[in-house]
């Protein structure tokens, strides 16, 4: 197994929000995560940088769903295969 | 099988995927609209065009992207309709790491060991809705897709249909940018002085 390549602090910023959503490659995985392991600056940038997405995640998703808003729906959709059955 | 019949099996098929998704859909509708009546409005005529056109949807394949898209293009030709206001804060050209920044100088950092999360949890959900309603609509959506629903870029490409690249350098920037707008809400309202009297009485 080949050393993941060695990413500067300035590389790992820029990449810091697609590690955070797990859309690297495993190499650039890697690779943050080794450069995450030995600066403390970095790693301190990346928990923060998480914990303000789910923090403003848990935030915007608590929401009340009205509680006929399905059976509204589903009244509209017989009675527009009512329409169609004509 | 008649014609209704097989409507109405349809129906019920449409109703089984809808169902499990409806309140993404009405939480989505509702930040991009910002009050109820709207919102329930707008995923009734989703759910209603989605089912005319449940023909074109291919079983087995993501639901979700395809509801979603459904829900934001209707979005979209209403709101073209209305006229957007321009907000007090330049979001132009924010720099990485903009709110860990501010946050360090503020002095956030030292007394709390999670100064993000403290920040954002003493704003309530009306501040951090304005905070990405002061995007651009193009980085607006794209950011409500992605802080509201578990979509990955791929989806949201899907949704948006837009190219994947587009949903990264989108996110990317849109995410300065809210780092900026919340920041501006947050010292507006007196939350940062409020931080910080609060760690020096501690
Ligand atoms: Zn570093």
């Amino acid at each position: 197994m080949t050393a993941p390549s060695r990413y500067s602090c300035q590389e790992v910023v820029e990449k810091l929000d697609e590690y955070v959503d797990r859309a690297l490659t495993s190499g650039e995985i890697a690779s943050v995560e080794e450069h995450l392991q030995r600066c403390a600056e970095c790693a301190c940038e990346y928990r923060f940088e998480s914990n303000l997405i789910s923090e403003i995640r848990a935030k915007l998703r608590r929401i009340d769903l009205p509680p006929d808003l399905m059976s509204r729906i589903s009244q509209m959709i017989r009675e527009e295969c009512d329409k169609e059955g004509e | 099988m008649s014609e209704t019949d097989s409507k109405t099996a349809d129906a019920a098929i449409f109703e089984s995927l809808l169902t499990p998704q409806l309140g993404a859909a009405y939480g989505m509708a509702l930040r991009l609209s910002g009050n109820t009546a709207d919102a329930e409005d707008l995923v009734q005529e989703a759910a209603l065009l989605a089912f005319r056109g449940f023909k074109t949807f291919e079983l087995g394949t993501n639901f979700k992207a395809w509801f979603f898209r459904i829900l934001t293009n209707a979005y979209f030709g209403k709101r073209r309709r209305e006229k957007r206001r321009p907000t007090s804060v330049d979001l132009e050209d924010v720099p990485e790491r903009y709110l860990f920044e501010r946050t360090a100088e503020a002095g956030l950092h030292e007394r709390s060991n999670d100064p993000a999360s403290h920040l954002v949890s003493e704003m309530d959900v009306e501040q951090v809705t304005a905070a990405i309603d002061a995007l651009p609509e193009e980085y607006r959506v794209v950011s409500m897709l992605y802080f509201l629903e578990d979509l990955s870029y791929q989806d949201i490409a899907e949704v948006l249909d837009i190219p994947v690249g587009t949903v990264r350098s989108r996110l990317h920037r849109g995410r300065r940018m809210l780092q900026k707008a919340l920041w501006h809400i947050a010292e507006e309202a007196g939350i940062i002085s409020k931080l910080k009297n609060e760690d020096a009485a501690s």
